[in-house]
């Protein structure tokens, strides 16, 4: 029999044995996939690609069956088909919270939240000069408020956070309405102030974009006189013009011209300008933004 | 991370003209990974996580017997036995979580879902409307009996597609040169969703499949009324309609060989001819008419029926 020391002993020693050969060589990883958030948002081309990303999500409203789904379909400017397969959105019978459309985009404009969360809390460790920082950061809030405003139109008083999700999260908060465009609109105002007037990027969001989509906040939340100021100003400090008539938005011979974040806002200008819409919008008839404009 | 205890008895009796064994085991897996869904307001789907630890236990019994054997007339049958009993110990979240279909107690793979108990009927018009319900809609079980459905109380676990027990029986004859030998499968216990259910359209926008569905004139308690403006997932409880019970018992082969003597052959100079016939699914028993459970409740590649005829030739 042996003693507890040595049996303490024996055991350290066959230990020694069993461990001390696999300590030789370290196992050399090379994962080309496991690249993670904090890799690739802490270098300025990476943080370039969230930014675009951001921007991606937009397609699910603009862009598919869904958005025009629960934008359009459910409005007397459309009539069912025989094989019309969504007559839950088409004439609200029995419109559950399961149904494709609004489960898809609940997903998707979440995760576009979530990234854009990701950006803006993370921009200081972007590796992008000052100035670029101010604007991307600018891009970003204004991409949220737009989001964010799809989702309270949508659904009213939801999940509301401007965290990035790090781990799970396996509860959803309500927030008011109120909330909601208390957010809309403290983006938007620090977009309208570091916005450029204008990209050489094709695609992305300016001052007149945040401007007409600030002013058709106050619209909707009943700021009369902020409103006009700030449409009457998107009209007419930028060059920019209505079209005759409304009609021509949706022209073939105005495709990109309808599409810009701020054209869409207020029915588009005359000359063609950079800096306009993301290449995923490009012709596709904006409803919902396109619609505030012309009343005005 | 897995621990394994097994029992385990082999046994030959009789001139081991009778063998067997018999295997207890009792199997706990700890750090369990598997794809955890989370709320989509996180921005992210799903994450894959170690979610919890699990249990199997169960029992496999094998029993080989030689009934006869004699030089005109050999007789083999087997006949193998297990259960097994799957069960989720611990979820690393603590409590049941009915998003990703984890319940303590239960598989990993349960339905999770309303019970079905039929369609409301003309003559129920008053109890239906207690629950904005009509006739022809699809009636679901009030398990606690509160006049209303709803998500929180009124679900319940369905089952699961794990078995409660399979069964295997083998048996081979040879009398002078014929040779017949059969197999007998059973999968008894499990649930799960049919597809021929699940395809059924209310609004009739496709072709469908036959589907005794509801109409005032069709008292059916199985599929609800047509309704032109209704899709699938706009029928309330549409999802109930698809569990079945998915036990069955199956003739999965039988061949029927005959040799022909040597005597025979030596003429022609070969050293062995048999002729034989074979057939692969023939006769399945189960609740669910005209298909084979076996395939998991799909539509697509279904199991096929087949009978094969062949020549073994040796020179």
């Amino acid at each position: 029999m042996f003693s507890n020391n040595k049996k303490i002993f024996l055991i350290a020693f066959l230990s020694a044995i069993l461990i001390l050969p696999a300590c030789e060589k370290q196992l050399e990883e090379y994962n080309p996939s496991g690249l993670t958030a904090e890799g690739v948002y802490t270098t300025p081309a990476g943080f370039e690609t969230l930014v675009n990303g951001a921007y991606s999500y937009a397609r699910w409203w603009y862009g598919k069956e869904e958005g025009y789904g629960l934008s359009e379909m459910g409005t007397d400017l459309w009539l069912p088909g025989v094989d019309n397969r969504n007559p839950e959105i088409m004439l609200y019978n029995n419109l559950q919270s399961n149904q494709a459309f609004l489960e898809s985009l609940w997903g998707q404009f979440y995760q576009a939240i979530n990234l854009c969360n990701a950006g803006i809390n993370g921009i200081q460790e972007s590796g992008l000069s000052a100035s670029l920082k101010t604007v991307r950061e600018a891009e970003l809030r204004f991409l949220r408020a737009f989001y964010y405003w799809h989702i309270v139109e949508t659904w009213g008083g939801v999940h509301l956070s401007t965290e990035a999700t790090v781990g799970p999260q396996t509860t959803a908060n309500r927030s008011g309405v109120d909330a909601f465009y208390q957010l809309i609109f403290d983006d938007l105002n620090v977009a309208v102030a570091n916005l450029p007037n204008t990209s050489t990027d094709y695609g992305r969001a300016t001052k007149p974009a945040a401007e007409a989509f600030l002013a058709r906040m106050h619209l909707t939340r009943g700021n009369y006189r902020q409103a006009s100021d700030l449409a009457q100003k998107v009209i007419s400090s930028y060059g920019l013009s209505l079209q005759a008539k409304y009609g021509d938005l949706w022209s073939m011979s105005n495709l990109k011209k309808r599409g810009s974040f701020g054209r869409q806002l207020l029915c588009g200008s005359e000359q063609q300008r950079p800096g306009q819409l993301p290449p995923t919008l490009a012709g596709t008839p904006a409803a919902g933004i396109t619609a505030i404009s012309c009343s005005q | 991370m897995s621990t394994t205890y097994n029992l385990g008895l082999d046994f030959g009796i009789l001139n081991n003209r009778l063998f067997g064994s018999v295997d207890l085991y009792d199997t706990r897996t700890s750090d369990l990974l598997l794809d955890r869904f989370l709320p989509l307001t996180s921005g992210v789907g799903f994450i894959t996580e170690n979610i919890g630890k699990t249990r199997n236990r169960g029992v496999e019994v094998a029993l080989t017997a030689v009934v006869a054997d004699k030089k005109n007339f050999q007789w083999n049958a087997g006949i193998t036995w297990f259960a097994n009993k799957e069960e989720i110990v611990e979820l690393a979240t603590g409590a049941n979580d009915i998003a990703n279909g984890w319940f303590i107690g239960q598989p990993t793979q349960a339905y999770y879902d309303f019970e079905k108990i039929g369609i409301w009927q003309s003559n129920e018009v008053d109890e239906a409307t207690k629950y904005k319900q009509a006739p022809g809609d699809i009636r679901v079980k009030d398990q606690n009996g509160d006049g209303v459905i709803d998500a929180n109380n009124d679900r319940i676990i369905i089952g699961s597609n794990r078995p409660k027990w399979s069964g295997n029986l083998t048996s081979d004859f040879k009398i002078l040169n014929f040779d017949f030998s059969f197999q007998v499968f059973a999968r008894i216990g499990q649930k799960f969703q049919y597809e021929y259910a699940s395809v059924y359209d209310p609004a009739g926008v496709e072709n469908s499949l036959q589907h005794d569905f509801w109409t005032p004139e069709n008292a059916s308690n199985d599929y609800p009324r047509p309704n032109a403006s209704r899709s699938r997932i706009g029928t309330l409880y549409f999802t109930s309609l698809t569990y079945e019970d998915g036990s069955f018992i199956k003739l999965r082969g039988m061949t029927l060989g005959y040799t022909i003597p040597e005597k025979v052959l030596s003429r022609f100079g070969v050293s062995s001819l048999r002729l034989y016939v074979n057939g692969r699914n023939l006769l399945v028993s189960s609740k669910i008419k005209d298909y084979d459970p076996e395939r998991g409740g799909s539509l697509s590649n279904p199991i096929p029926r087949l009978i094969v005829g062949g020549i073994n030739l040796d020179f």
